[in-house]
């Protein structure tokens, strides 16, 4: 396994591990994560991320980075870096009380 | 060199009887498992890029989109959305060493649950349905009345084609020597629809 991969495993674990895992699943869900060796943008990335829905839903936004700061410079070298980006939304729970 | 190993783009999903486990091509993708253990339940609806390795690539991006959503509704009782999406509106990389993973998850068991709970109301409380129905007859109700206006509205301009006929035809009957001329006869316009056809020759003439 490379030293990237490795270090992606351990920032997923520790995610994982910070879950609150006796709360339910969320309805949706985009989960994307990359790490790479090194990394150059040629430009400022531009992107944007929401979770849709009515006032009652619920909104998660979770991003984890290791060596890229919050705004990359174009032509900068990153090296070692890794960026994970995860959103979901969750619907109201149904009151199963009587 | 760019050697892009490419993971496989995968959909998955399940049917009410079905095995609640997605497939996954690569069982040891370490999001993939801590994604699922981190959050309990498995996706019924999963898009899944479990590994994408590239040695070396230089990359762009523009409008790219990714979105997915749930929605249902139970008559007038229940109305559920919820959805995530990404846009991405333009990157331009150059990237070495690179893996990566995506994951596009929907779960339904909560909107079953809610819907279920909707239907347990409905059976405890069936006035409901009454209310319902009254709410669908008010607005079948007021699309009768609507169409009762546009048949209306229709009538009133087939009334005013009428009228238009009739100030044609005595529009015309007030030019004598041309309406004698045509009808060759006495003028007197007794035949409204012979002017509306003349009305008409004269505007396009």
């Amino acid at each position: 396994m490379s030293a990237a991969r490795t270090a992606q495993a351990e920032v997923f674990a520790g995610a994982a591990a910070e879950t609150d895992e006796t709360e339910p699943a969320a309805d949706v869900e985009i989960d994307a994560s990359a790490s790479a060796a090194e990394l150059r943008p040629l430009e400022r990335p531009r992107s944007a991320s929401h979770v849709t829905g009515g006032d009652d839903v619920r909104a998660e936004d979770e991003t984890r980075r290791r060596n890229l700061p919050d705004r990359l410079e174009p032509g900068a070298v990153y090296r070692d870096v890794l960026v994970r980006r995860r959103i979901a939304g969750r619907l109201p729970r149904p009151d199963t009380t009587d | 060199m760019a050697t892009p190993q490419r993971g496989a783009l995968k959909a998955t999903g399940r049917s009410g009887g079905g095995s609640r486990r997605p497939q996954r091509s690569n069982a040891d993708a370490p999001q993939s498992e801590a994604a699922a253990q981190g959050t309990g339940g498995e996706p019924d609806v999963l898009l899944d890029v479990p590994k994408l390795s590239v040695d070396e690539i230089g990359l762009e991006v523009d409008n790219l989109q990714a979105r997915i959503a749930l929605q249902a509704r139970l008559a007038d009782l229940v109305q559920l959305h919820v959805g995530a999406d990404v846009a991405i509106e333009r990157v331009a990389l150059e990237i070495k060493g690179v893996e990566a993973q995506a994951q596009l998850k929907a779960r339904l068991d909560n909107v079953l649950a809610i819907v279920q709970r909707a239907l347990e109301t409905v059976d405890q409380h069936p006035e409901l349905l009454t209310e319902l129905a009254r709410t669908a007859g008010d607005a079948a109700g007021q699309l009768g009345e609507s169409a009762g206006q546009l048949t209306e509205g229709v009538g009133l301009l087939g009334e005013g084609a009428g009228r238009l006929g009739q100030g044609a035809a005595e529009a015309t009957g007030s030019a004598p020597g041309r309406r004698r001329r045509r009808s060759g006869g006495d003028g007197s316009g007794s035949e409204p629809g012979s002017a509306d056809r003349e009305a008409g020759s004269q505007s396009r003439g």
